[in-house]
């Protein structure tokens, strides 16, 4: 029965009686529906928060542990730029070692020799003869004796022989001056070899010390990193955004050449493998290609591991030298064998080409068409052009190796931020939930409230006015003027409702 | 050695899940019946080149066939030349220069024929394409559909072709047509009627130059 039609003939008046009906109801549930909300509302919201609790929890953890696998990488660059620091000081300092004795003997020849001619330099030279003493004696006779012609002929005769001796004296001196700066001379080419090595030495030394000081910085760096400093953290953290964003731009210039190399092989592959077999949708003989590229990579990756200079596969880097330069071997081996394959499949895509090139002529120019365009000289460009790519790129492909492993690393530890991220965005929105779920059911129970407003309003004005008539009236009836307002201030939605009508 | 063990059965097992995933790839079934009473043989250079066209798009492991329809078309002499080629596209190649000079060999030494069976040539295209087994059957007719039985032959059966695709390709206009459109449009309707009702999708293409309309 429609709600108009509750009392015949009076539409307004049934839709009334149906209004004042459901007040009434509802003034009677009213309790329990707010009640109900409450309690649904509280459920909600201590499941949210509980959740948005874990969420904060996870990423908490999850940001340790992102933190220990950022410095666990950083320790392990740190060690291997450690490692080839070391290696390198290794290689210089035998180098230098293995030189130092020839460099010592050299030095200690170089030192005798120049003893030798200083010791040769250092002969005293003949000394004068006793012509002093005689000439002293003559001049010591009298003055009487002074005037004496034997006296002065003799003096003469000492004079020039004085003379005479005096320059045999002084060439014979300057002879053996001559001949020591002659010496001397030639010391100084020992000098100059002896200086030349000293400052070899020295450079040797002064690189060894920068070697050290690089060393000493490494050290450094790699205790930080032990220690897990946050300026070690940080570093390691702008380092790796870097890395990965470098990685992954070569990994996207390189699956550009992975897909050169698909499109060049996947029409010959169709001859090898049945092209009328799909698996999920796609061709058997695509596959086919495409797994053939993948094996390259694959191969690649373990060759680059194996002469050490990716460390994806411990298995492969903690091999012995010699079984890792097998493996190596084994690798390359294999990888040629994949190049030739796919210089060959190239070798057969432009013959397959060229007979779709004359099938095509032929279906629309006839027999003709097709023989003139056989006897058409033709270029060997394109598949020799084909065949070198073909070789070339397996071998190019397996350079994707490092910026491969690079990516693992540094996107493990973005990865893990980005989780972290995301965790923390969603406990957040779930807090926010909760609260507005709190706040909607708040304005529900206020909509109620509006809905069912005239028994609550009579409601009040009965329990108001025993209050103020009984303060009117009689100022001694305060105990009951007590137990009303205990039982208003009990019932707190009707303070609230009180205070919203106030407010209204 | 368990581990071994393990990682062979994990391969072994992958193969074979891998080898029971494959699936055959969807193949197309091309029945090409030309018309070869009357005149309408002169049109059959534009048939020729339209099977060049077909052969040129058909790829390894579809199937083609092409038959003639004369008096009494529900017969396998009718099929000129038939092929399913092969998965290697050499082998296909070859194949379809094979079907192209057995083409031009028949348009060069047809004969023209008095009566038109255009049923009995729809029954042996969907015997010749159900065998086949592919995905997507596609009969195209060459004709004028203007249906001429010899006395005796009885085509009053439901033809059942569900699934099917049947494509009337250059129906072009008779005399009588032009003297009375009327019949045209009836010839037509027949037999976009009789196609519906078999259960097979009916198309008419008469402009051959639109590659559009007859691309599979």
């Amino acid at each position: 029965m429609p709600i108009s039609q509750l009392i015949p003939g009076q539409p307004v008046l049934s839709w009334i009686l149906a209004y004042l009906l459901l007040t009434l109801v509802l003034y009677f549930i009213r309790h329990s529906a707010h009640q109900l909300l409450d309690n649904l509302t509280q459920l909600v919201v201590q499941n949210l928060r509980l959740l948005s609790k874990a969420l904060l929890n996870t990423s908490k953890h999850m940001s340790i542990r992102n933190r220990d696998v950022l410095l666990e990488h950083g320790q392990q660059q740190a060690e291997r730029e450690l490692e080839r620091q070391f290696i390198r000081l290794a290689k210089l300092v035998e180098k230098d070692l293995s030189r130092y004795p020839t460099v010592q003997r050299n030095i200690e020849e170089n030192i005798t020799s120049m003893e030798d001619k200083l010791l040769q330099t250092s002969q005293v030279p003949s000394p004068l003869p006793e012509w002093t003493e005689a000439v002293e004696s003559i001049s010591k006779l009298k003055d009487s004796t002074k005037n004496d012609a034997v006296v002065g002929k003799l003096l003469q005769a000492i004079y020039e022989a004085f003379h005479k001796q005096q320059n045999e004296v002084m060439k014979v001196y300057r002879g053996d001056i001559e001949k020591r700066h002659t010496l001397l001379k030639s010391a100084m080419n020992h000098w100059r070899r002896l200086h030349h090595k000293l400052t070899e030495v020295g450079n040797e030394w002064h690189h060894l010390i920068k070697q050290a000081n690089k060393m000493d910085h490494q050290i450094e760096r790699f205790e930080n990193l032990m220690q897990g400093t946050d300026k070690a953290e940080n570093l390691l953290k702008s380092s790796n955004t870097t890395q990965f964003f470098i990685s992954l731009i070569v990994m996207g210039i390189a699956s550009f050449g992975a897909f050169v190399n698909y499109n060049l092989i996947a029409l010959p592959m169709s001859e090898l493998m049945p092209s009328t077999s799909q698996i999920a949708g796609f061709n058997v003989a695509d596959i086919g290609a495409a797994v053939i590229i993948m094996l390259e990579i694959t191969v690649g990756l373990f060759f680059m591991e194996s002469i050490g200079i990716t460390r994806l596969f411990p298995v492969i880097h903690f091999m012995e030298d010699k079984k890792r330069m097998i493996w190596a071997w084994v690798c390359i081996t294999f990888l040629l064998a994949l190049c030739g394959v796919e210089a060959g499949l190239a070798y057969m895509r432009e013959v397959m080409m060229s007979d779709k090139a004359m099938l095509t002529s032929f279906l629309v120019g006839g027999e003709e068409a097709a023989s003139s365009i056989a006897a058409q000289p033709h270029s060997n460009i394109p598949l020799i052009g084909q065949m070198t790519l073909g070789f070339i790129l397996p071998l190019i492909l397996m350079f994707v190796a490092i910026p491969f492993e690079s990516l693992v690393h540094t996107g493990r530890h973005l990865l893990g931020n980005l989780m972290v991220q995301i965790c923390l965005v969603l406990s957040t929105l779930l807090r926010n939930l909760a609260t507005l779920l709190k706040q909607l059911n708040h304005s529900f129970k206020n909509v109620y409230d509006i809905i069912d407003f005239p028994p609550i309003w009579i409601e009040h004005l009965i329990e108001n006015r025993p209050i103020k008539k009984a303060i009117k009236d009689d100022h001694t009836n305060e105990p009951t003027i007590a137990l009303e307002n205990q039982d208003v201030t009990q019932d707190p939605a009707l303070i609230e409702s009180s205070s919203k009508d106030k407010e209204a | 050695m368990a581990r071994v063990y393990k990682v062979s059965l994990l391969v072994i097992l992958s193969c074979l899940v891998l080898s029971g995933c494959t699936e055959k790839k969807p193949a197309t079934g091309l029945y090409l019946l030309l018309d070869t009473s009357g005149t309408y043989t002169k049109e059959l250079k534009k048939a020729q080149q339209i099977i060049h066209y077909y052969l040129a798009n058909l790829g390894p492991g579809d199937s083609f066939a092409v038959a003639r329809i004369d008096s009494g078309s529900f017969s396998e002499k009718d099929i000129v030349a038939k092929v399913t080629f092969d998965h290697r596209p050499s082998q296909a190649n070859e194949q379809k220069r094979i079907f192209a000079q057995a083409i031009a060999h028949f348009i060069e030494t047809i004969k023209s024929s008095a009566y038109t069976d255009i049923n009995g040539g729809l029954l042996q295209a969907s015997e010749y394409l159900d065998e086949t087994s592919a995905s997507r059957k596609i009969v195209m007719i060459f004709s004028d559909l203007k249906e001429e039985l010899p006395k005796g032959y009885n085509r009053n059966f439901d033809l059942t072709l569900s699934g099917y695709e049947v494509i009337a390709l250059n129906v072009t206009k008779l005399n009588s047509d032009n003297r009375d459109p009327q019949q045209y449009m009836k010839r037509l309707d027949y037999w976009q009627n009789r196609i519906e009702t078999s259960g097979a999708q009916w198309r008419v293409v008469n402009d051959l130059e639109r590659e559009k309309a007859l691309a599979l």
